[in-house]
């Protein structure tokens, strides 16, 4: 059986008092959640923006203002409820890549630094031994000679 | 017939699949690889959290939901550039330890390198002062024998800057050196007999120092090594989080507070294990340091029954750190009680501060 107009009427109707009497959109408890996750992450993302001193992650920095200020518009909205938490799950996703990379950025310039000190060493070591090298040999000669006069 | 063919149309459309979008494809390839099941291991949560939005890829891809598969496709790949990011950053911090390691190796090599140069060069100065003489003095028995003395004088001078004598006995060495000159200028004049006695004078002094610099030399070697030792220790205890560490005389201290999990409890809380496991980890690798374990107390309550708790905290963590691998007789548990507190214990802080572990390690006599 098909339902008619008339049989949907009442829950209709329902659905309009409850928009009226609520407000559009307005589910309190979830988007507080929402609105505080959002908080949270834009903390998060301040701080890796602040901390990015190596410009290790600029364009998903980018990224993630342009994901948060998508999302922010959106909290309070019920129909967009969906893309709110796709919008924030991206933005989560794109934060920790981004903290991921200013990491590894930090790590990898630590490693240069140590490498380049090794190699200054190994250069320096080399120049020192074969002078010393050069000086034990040419005292090993002069020895020689002072021995023979014995 | 038309209906027959829209029935087909229909049919193939809802047959045809959803092209995987390329990030989902090389997510694929690259977790199926047995690069990506040790990633699993090494970062279970973030490559969990690409494997769960990969999950949901797949599930928008049975159900032809196109811009679903994107969005959960493009998630897992964030997650999985995040984990192989992280397990970048700590091969490379693994490296920078081994190439710190090495640095410290060719520091150690330039400065004997150095010291063999210094060496080589004074040496060399002194006998060219005597090389000099050659062509001035006719040969006779007796400028042999002052030539002798001065040869050894020349010797024992050698012998003695290899312990670093011209540090550490500077006027006995400043003297075999005056001598010795003083020796080869007699000899260059045709004093024979005073350049043999010059050149005995330079030699005992030569001796002199050389006895004098030894101790200190043998001890300054022996602290150096100790001393970076210690270092070594301290800047591996500086990697575990949850701990507070101080070089101290003999070695080094790690302190952890609020270490367990309940008031007048013995066991330690979960969330400091891992810092434990770190320090017995430590210890292991650091075998030639005994371990110390003290624990105090705030000095809440009855003295006596704080003192029993510490001792019984101390032998805990002590047999926490056994079962982890480090040896027993290298342990020494100490209950402190609330006897030495480290801040005041009228505030919650300080009573925070003074309840703690203070593992001391001290460079083993063994």
């Amino acid at each position: 059986m098909v339902p008619t107009r008339s049989r949907n009427f009442p829950l209709a109707a329902a659905a309009l008092v409850a928009m009226i009497v609520l407000g559009p959109g307005r589910a309190v408890g979830e988007d507080g959640g929402a609105d505080a996750r959002l908080q949270k992450l834009s903390v998060e993302l301040k701080q890796h923006d602040v901390a990015d001193t190596s410009h290790a992650a600029t364009a998903e920095l980018g990224k993630a203002e342009a994901l948060k200020d998508k999302a922010r518009p959106l909290v309070g909205e019920r129909r967009e409820r969906e893309v709110l938490d796709r919008t924030l799950d991206e933005l989560e996703a794109t934060l920790s890549l981004i903290e991921a990379k200013i990491v590894q950025a930090a790590a990898k310039a630590k490693l240069d630094a140590a490498k380049a000190k090794r190699e200054e060493l190994r250069a320096e070591l080399a120049k020192v031994r074969s002078e010393a090298d050069a000086l034990e040999k040419q005292q090993a000669e002069l020895e020689k000679k002072l021995g023979g006069g014995k | 017939m038309k209906r027959l063919w829209l029935i087909a149309a229909i049919t193939l459309v809802s047959c045809s699949r959803l092209p995987k979008p390329a990030e989902m494809q090389q997510f694929e390839s690259e977790r199926k690889a047995r690069d990506g099941e040790e990633l699993k291991l090494e970062l279970p949560e973030l490559v969990g959290h690409a494997d769960a939005e990969y999950a949901k890829a797949v599930e928008a891809h049975d159900d032809k939901e196109k811009e679903l598969l994107e969005h959960h496709a493009h998630l897992a790949a964030l997650w999985w550039q995040s984990a192989q990011l992280r397990r970048d950053t700590r091969e490379a911090t693994e490296s920078e330890k081994a190439v710190a390691k090495e640095t410290a190796q060719l520091e150690s090599e330039l400065t004997e390198a150095k010291k063999r140069q210094k060496l080589a060069k004074a040496t060399l100065d002194r006998m060219a002062q005597i090389i000099a003489l050659e062509g001035k003095v006719t040969d006779s028995q007796e400028v042999n024998v002052a030539r002798g003395a001065i040869n050894e004088a020349l010797a024992a001078l050698k012998e003695a800057q290899a312990v670093d004598a011209d540090t550490h006995a500077a006027a006995n060495f400043a003297a075999a050196e005056a001598k010795l000159k003083a020796a080869t200028d007699a000899l260059g004049r045709g004093k024979t007999k005073d350049a043999q006695s010059f050149a005995i004078e330079a030699k005992a002094a030569a001796e002199s120092a050389k006895r004098e610099a030894e101790p200190k030399f043998t001890s300054t070697e022996a602290d150096q090594a100790k001393m970076a030792r210690a270092k070594a220790l301290f800047d591996a205890v500086g990697q575990i989080s949850g701990v507070s560490r101080s070089m101290v005389e003999g070695g080094v201290q790690v302190t952890v507070v609020e270490a367990f999990s309940a008031s007048g409890g013995v066991d330690i809380q979960p969330m400091m294990e891992a810092t434990f496991n770190k320090l017995a980890e430590t210890a292991k690798t650091f075998s030639d340091y005994a371990l110390v374990v003290e624990a105090h107390t705030d000095s809440k309550g009855n003295k006596s029954k704080n003192l029993q708790l510490s001792e019984s905290r101390a032998k805990s963590v002590a047999a926490f750190l056994a079962a982890q691998g480090v040896a027993p007789d290298r342990m020494t548990a100490l209950g402190k009680g609330s006897g030495e507190p480290v801040a005041d214990n009228k505030t919650k802080d300080g009573r925070a501060k003074n309840r703690r572990i203070e593992i001391l390690f001290v460079l083993s006599s063994k």
